[in-house]
């Protein structure tokens, strides 16, 4: 089976084969995506252009043995971020894995081993894509990934076991460069990653005790043994008068500490869960769980020198983050209800859902400034206490055969308890709603539908560089209405186009998102009202 | 007061106005009689499915789509007047009707959806099944039926096959995946959704034996197996005759365009049929799909009849039909 969807930037090809032993999906992909005009007319200079492949080829040599391979290229160019600073030149990422089975598939009594490898080359900088008159800076970053872990299932009575070990072989380098005016070369002024190497060891296990149909009890545990070693701690990344700057003398200045860049560090975390599901239309469950989070790279080893708040030193010696929940989550559904727009004989049918969060975090960790006078407003990286909260509900009916409805609301609540402060990048409260209709008739099938995201203005957040990170934007409330259709026919053949943001709403989000250097992002203007048409076939 | 009265009757109003926007569907799409169209969990249901929600015999009566789990559910149906009509294999119509029940054969939506699946690559006739094992459900009924006269016809020994017999299909798939049973008599679509089942756990089967192509040589009187259709209270049939004519009419045009639109009559049919897409999709291609009045096939059903009769009369009620069952 064959198919090829293209929509106007964005082309892909799907081939997909299954035989007796034998099993492969590849699937291509470019994508080019070009600046746009907000509401109000103004031209944001976003984009990029994107392509990668995807393959996985399997072989099942009987019930018991299975390899499977899988691969991944993916490509960024130009990538234009007009919230941040710095645009990425190209982002290169190869992932290759391979997994062994030995045993049943449904995990009864099975051995999985794991073997992966990750590469990622990336460069950014803050002039080739963008006008700027200021000193040039890029940055050109490279990492390696390896990870193996052997995992072994048993069924045991009514116990299901999970033991397993890992190991993961980090390597992290990443460079600044920069260039004033008047200079005709770059200089190599900073690390942000200082030649990592990250080795981490995981010991984990999971019992799951199902007391009947209807009750089942889990419990967890996994140990993390970390090890990192900070390879570049003394190299010279600049030369101020007399004295050399390493990032051994950046931390130093910022944190008072001198160490021999070697750092271990050990995490516990423990997870229970009760499952109760009294018949297949109900689901609920209810977490208790204390994860300890060994602190990124991002959090702990960036060492950028700078003036005027410019500079950047996450902390080597953060504590591992400690988070204390408690979630519970629920489903019920009508014994019709089969999936959104699809019920049992089509009759009408509804699911809710939803979950709640209560999360207590300790030596929870976050970027803020320093307040020190040598190193005052570089960002700097820190233990706190948190609270967070997260809920969400959600609702699907389809009815009349022919229609759907389904609303999802979101809300997030975070606050630093160590200075009573909000929390950075905590979403606003969000609702979607959506109405469809489809029908099948004797050309094929066809649909149409509406929907509409309401999010809310966002006054509470960290907005302020000298109380807080200053990395958030205070954001408006906005409502965005989009319609769109599909057509297949005779199922080879098919079309969808529609408008988005047909009120031509001006809007922002205010979620910045990760970037290599997404501490200081600005409110971009969302795209302005759109239309698209795409096709797509099967042969 | 006044405010108190003022709010009482804006209440009143608005919950006025909440049943009345409650009550649009009913408005819109109106009250008809409504009837049930019983089916079987089997692929044959789709095109029934596909009819009712395409064709225009639901502005004549209010169609209903309600699926029965197993024949006795449906000859206690017929038995107790709540079914008037409803899919069903044609020994168990015959059988009612016999029984002295007015019942009538309607139409035949299936030549037959039977098929051998073996783990023996070298299995290429009946004759290969003589020692080893095979599994398949329902004792009895009709591929059950099918395949002894098969057997008996062609000097097989059923003697020499280690036949075991289980409650329920899914039941024979898995048994047949996960143990040493050599071969299955399974029908679609659980057959092709069994064929998708072994690929993803490695174990390799293949359909070996399409028992309609051995009938067609076994029999070449009859050479084919009317194995199912919709059968109907005869007083119910005389009284909406109009109606039944549209209705074969729209399960004409909905195995056309079944067969025109694979792909998406899958994903149709998994609401209806609940087993995966890709397994739908490859059913049609196997499943004999039909739409055949029976009065215009009742030389072939009658041909069909004898040969069971033969065997056991007990099969069909005793008595082979008269041609007034056939509608």
């Amino acid at each position: 089976m064959a198919g090829i969807l293209i929509i106007k930037n964005y082309s892909t090809i799907l081939l997909r084969a299954r035989e007796s032993n034998l099993y492969t999906t590849l699937n291509a992909h470019t994508t080019n995506a070009t600046p746009y005009r907000s509401a109000n007319g103004d031209k944001i200079n976003f984009g990029y252009n994107r392509d990668g492949v995807n393959l996985i080829l399997g072989y099942v040599f009987d019930p018991f043995n299975e390899i499977k391979f899988s691969f991944l290229e993916d490509n960024i160019k130009n990538d234009k971020q007009p919230q941040h600073t710095m645009d990425l030149l190209y982002t290169r990422r190869y992932v290759s894995k391979i997994n062994y089975r030995f045993g049943f598939n449904d995990l009864s009594d099975t051995l999985n081993f794991d073997l992966s490898y990750i590469k990622l080359d990336r460069e950014a900088d803050n002039f080739s894509n963008r006008q700027n008159n200021a000193n040039q800076v890029k940055m050109r970053v490279d990492r390696d990934i390896f990870n193996t872990s052997v995992k072994y299932d048993k069924d045991i009575l009514s116990f299901h076991n999970l033991i397993g070990i890992g190991y993961t072989h980090d390597n992290h380098i990443a460079k600044r460069y920069a260039k004033a005016n008047n200079q005709s070369e770059f200089k190599f002024n900073g690390y942000r990653f200082p030649d990592i190497e990250v080795d981490e060891f995981n010991l984990f296990d999971t019992i799951k005790y199902s007391i009947s149909p209807a009750h089942a009890i889990s419990i967890g545990l996994e140990y993390d043994y970390n090890k990192a070693k900070i390879k570049a701690l003394n190299d010279v990344v600049q030369s101020n008068g007399v004295t050399n700057i390493t990032p051994q003398i950046i931390w130093q200045n910022h944190y008072g500490d001198i160490f021999d860049g070697d750092i271990n560090q050990d995490a516990l975390s423990m997870a229970t869960r009760y499952d109760f599901t009294p018949d297949d239309t109900q689901i609920y469950s209810l977490s208790l769980e204390s994860i300890e989070r060994i602190p990124s790279n991002d959090e702990r080893f960036v060492s950028l020198n700078g003036t005027n708040a410019q500079g950047w030193a996450s902390n080597p010696n953060l504590n591992p983050e400690r988070r204390n929940r408690i979630k519970t989550e629920f489903k019920l559904k009508n014994s019709n209800f089969i999936d959104y727009m699809s019920s049992k004989f089509d009759n009408d049918s509804w699911q809710i859902g939803g979950h709640f969060i209560a999360d207590w975090a300790n030596d929870f960790i976050i970027l803020d400034r320093s307040k020190s006078i040598a190193t005052k407003g570089n960002v700097i990286s820190r233990n706190i206490d948190a609270r967070l909260y997260s809920l969400n509900g959600n609702l699907s009916y389809n009815f009349l055969e022919n229609f759907g409805f389904k609303t999802n609301i979101y809300y997030n609540y975070g606050e630093n308890k160590s200075d009573n402060r909000p929390l950075y990048q905590i979403a606003p409260l969000e609702m979607t709603l959506n109405l469809d209709y489809q029908n099948y008739t004797k050309f094929g099938k066809y649909s149409i539908g509406a929907a509409m995201r309401a999010v809310a203005s966002q006054n509470r957040g960290d907005f302020d560089k000298n109380s807080g990170l200053g990395i958030d934007n205070k954001t408006g409330g906005f409502a965005i209405f989009d319609l769109y259709a599909s057509i297949a026919i005779k199922g080879n053949w098919g079309a969808r186009f529609g408008v988005n943001n047909i009120f031509n709403k001006k809007y922002s989000e205010y979620i910045s998102g990760s970037h290599v250097e997404a501490i200081e992002p600005s409110a971009v203007d969302a795209p302005d009202r759109g239309f698209y048409v795409s096709f797509n076939g099967k042969f | 007061m006044n405010n108190r009265r003022d709010f009482l009757q804006k209440s009143s109003i608005l919950a006025l106005g909440s049943l009345g926007v409650l009550s649009i569907p009913n408005l819109l799409f109106g009250n008809k009689n409504r009837v049930d169209i019983w089916n079987a969990p089997a692929i044959i249901s789709l095109i029934v499915a596909v009819a009712i929600k395409q064709g225009m015999a639901k502005d004549l009566i209010n169609l209903n789509y309600k699926e029965w789990r197993n024949p006795d559910q449906l000859r206690a149906g017929f038995a107790s007047g709540s079914f008037l009509l409803s899919s069903s294999p044609v020994n168990v119509g015959l059988n009612l009707a016999n029984q002295g029940l007015d019942i009538k054969m309607l139409n035949i939506l299936t030549n037959g959806l039977n098929y051998i699946f073996s783990k023996d690559k070298n299995l290429s006739s009946l004759k290969d099944l003589e020692g080893k094992k095979l599994i398949m459900a329902f004792k009895n009924d009709l591929p059950d039926i099918v395949f002894r006269s098969l057997c008996i016809k062609n000097n097989i020994n059923l003697d020499k096959i280690n036949i075991t017999y289980v409650q329920t299909p899914p039941e024979a798939m898995m048994m047949f995946l996960k143990k040493d049973f050599d071969n299955i008599l399974i029908s679609e679509p659980m057959g092709s959704a069994m064929g998708l089942a072994a690929k993803k756990n490695g174990v390799d089967i293949k359909r070996a034996l399409d028992i309609q192509k051995i009938w067609a040589d076994t029999f070449k009187q009859a050479p084919i197996i009317p194995q199912a259709g919709l059968i109907v209270n005869g007083s119910f049939y005389q009284k909406n005759i109009e109606f039944f004519n549209t209705f074969h009419q729209d399960l004409k045009d909905a195995l056309i365009w079944i067969n025109s639109s694979p792909d998406l009559a899958a994903q149709f049919g998994s609401k209806y049929l609940l087993v995966p897409q890709p397994a739908i999709k490859e059913a049609i291609a196997y499943a004999n799909l039909r739409v055949d009045r029976c009065k215009d096939i009742s030389d072939n059903l009658d041909r069909f009849f004898s040969i069971i009769y033969d065997i056991n009369p007990k099969l069909i009620g005793g008595k082979m039909p008269s041609k007034e069952i056939y509608l």
